[in-house]
């Protein structure tokens, strides 16, 4: 089932969305969270990416947290070292990922399943080790600071409240290409992919194509994230971008809902609370409890929170306005 | 319309086809009919491009087909109904016919990026749809349903819609009777012969061969990867061979 904004509920779930995002960053609203939200944010743009690659065409990818990694790390490096303009080591980063991705794309979307899966995981390996061992450019696994902050001709993002609204700005817009992909011939055509490879053939798409272009856009899109995490943190390191963190956007695509686009801000804001927010106490036996909401999601709401939510919120109206219509 | 000249095709080894020659003119239903592993499938697959030649030629008007990819035979008239209807379970009936002429619509990158409504605004979509729903009433009153939840004879005319939506010059069919009640089966042979009375041009493959002579013009007879018999549907319906063969039939 495929979610569309069609109703005039959708319509007002999400002004009140939108209601909502913009009031968080004010001080007076919900006072310590803007940086919460900017991880939201920003893990939300890979999610979404990882949904279009998972949820619409069928194609596993547990290395994700390598194309993420690899635009934080053009962004920091040239930025940092080459003294880049920061906007220019974003773009040249965000291209740069894609056309690697594009360039590995052919070779590893021969493969189907299971080997899929290895082999994206081994990607994300690789590109973790290269971090770590590049020391020097990566700064190795101490990493690198004094990473420059974005700015618009003299207006800086350098205060959590501004850098706010930047990601945000650029989740929203990822948020709402990809809607447009989905609904559009090519939105169709990915499904196709995952319906059948055999029928997509027959009606004329070009399987093999498809899948790598959907891939890039997902690097793309995690390339971005990428590249406004270590502006945001002003320092890079190579442990968010291990193979947990490929994990953990599996987990959020899986929990928000894989084929659901909006379900990625969902699946990114569930996973960053809790482990932000309410595990923290947990220790590491976090790992555990992260485990065991991936299991109740899987056999509960197998399409992930949001659709899942929607659904229980049409069952509890059709059981009220049939309960009003007995006499 | 359709010609194979002396196609070959080798899985690693193994050979699947060996020199196979056929003919298909405009306008005329010819059956493939054959046992289990004799290559029908694969003489398909080979035309509509998703298995490569090993040697030999494939035209379709004048074009030659082989060594394009299947995207590419489609764009060039190929309309392709797959063994085991193969329909978008997760899609609606409506979504599956919209992907159906798929080929229809601009390729550029901003293309792509349209709402699917578009789709539906193209009149040469919007006449290929009334065409279907004209073929096929069921598939109408069921546009918004999945089409997982269609019944295999349902499933069998979805399959065969969507090929339809492309405009296809020759339309293949690999086994539209697989798994359907044999009235259905009479169904479905029923509508293709009114399609070829309408114009088009079929190639179809059938296990079920004595229906499938009933409704073609012409037919050949494949065994393990040749072509052993050819003739027009009365000779090979009263082929000794073929009846005993095919149509479960003692020698009179």
């Amino acid at each position: 089932m495929f979610v569309r904004m069609q109703s005039k509920a959708g319509y007002l779930i999400a002004a009140a969305l939108i209601v909502l995002l913009l009031l968080i960053p004010f001080d007076w609203f919900l006072v310590r969270y803007t940086t919460l939200m900017i991880f939201i944010g920003i893990n939300t743009m890979v999610t979404v990416g990882l949904c279009l690659l998972m949820g619409y065409t069928g194609q596993v990818s547990l290395g994700q947290a390598a194309f993420f990694g690899m635009g934080a790390y053009f962004s920091a490096i040239l930025s940092k070292s080459y003294d880049v303009n920061p906007w220019l080591a974003m773009l040249i980063g965000a291209i740069a990922t894609g056309a690697f991705a594009y360039v590995i794309g052919y070779p590893i979307f021969r493969l189907r399943g299971n080997y899929l899966a290895m082999a994206t995981l081994g990607l994300g390996i690789i590109m973790y080790i290269l971090f770590r061992q590049l020391s020097q450019y990566t700064g190795g696994p101490d990493g690198m600071a004094g990473i420059p902050y974005l700015c618009i001709g003299g207006f800086d993002f350098d205060t959590k409240f501004r850098r706010y609204f930047l990601v945000w700005f650029f989740c929203l817009a990822i948020l709402l290409v990809s809607q447009n992909i989905v609904r559009s011939r090519a939105g169709r055509a990915l499904r196709a992919i995952h319906g059948s490879e055999a029928a997509a053939d027959s009606l004329g798409i070009n399987v093999a194509q498809f899948k790598v272009k959907i891939f890039v856009l997902s690097a793309v899109y995690a390339s971005l994230a990428g590249s406004l995490f270590v502006h945001h943190l002003r320092f890079v390191s190579p442990q968010p971008f291990d193979f947990i963190a490929s994990v953990m956007i599996v987990v959020m695509a899986v929990i928000g809902g894989l084929a659901s686009i909006w379900g990625a801000i969902f699946g990114a804001a569930t996973v960053r609370i809790l482990s932000d927010e309410l595990l923290l106490q947990f220790g590491s036996w976090d790992v555990i409890i992260y485990g065991l909401i991936l299991m109740l999601v899987m056999i509960f709401m197998p399409q992930g929170l949001f659709v899942g939510l929607k659904e229980a919120y049409e069952r509890l109206r059709l059981k009220y306005t049939q309960r009003g219509a007995e006499p | 319309m359709l010609k194979i000249e002396k196609a070959s095709v080798a899985y690693g080894r193994a050979t699947a086809l060996r020199d196979v020659s056929l003919l298909v003119n405009a306008g005329e239903i010819v059956t493939l009919i054959g046992a289990n592993g004799a290559g029908k499938t694969t003489l398909l697959n080979a035309v509509s491009g998703m298995v490569p030649l090993k040697s030999g030629n494939i035209w379709l008007n004048d074009v030659k087909l082989s060594g394009h990819p299947p995207h590419k035979t489609v764009r060039l008239g190929m309309g392709y109904v797959p063994e085991g209807r193969q329909v978008f379970g997760s899609m609606t009936v409506m979504d599956n016919l919209t992907m159906g002429s798929y080929t229809l619509f601009s390729r550029t990158w901003f293309g792509a990026l349209r709402y699917s409504g578009w789709a539906l605004r193209s009149d040469r979509t919007r006449s290929n749809l009334e065409m279907v729903f004209k073929l096929f009433p069921v598939l109408k009153e069921r546009k918004s349903q999945q089409a997982g939840s269609l019944s295999g004879g349902e499933q069998q005319m979805l399959a065969i819609g969507r090929a339809l939506m492309s405009s296809p010059k020759i339309l293949l069919l690999d086994e539209p009777s697989l798994g359907l009640a044999p009235n259905l089966v009479k169904d479905i042979l029923r509508l293709l012969a009114r399609l070829r009375d309408e114009g088009l041009t079929m190639l179809l493959i059938e296990q079920d061969a004595a229906a499938a002579l009933k409704i073609a013009d012409r037919g050949y007879v494949m065994e393990r990867g040749r072509i052993v018999v050819e003739g027009s549907s009365r000779e090979l319906l009263r082929n000794d061979e073929v009846r005993q063969a095919y149509l479960g039939k003692t020698r009179a």
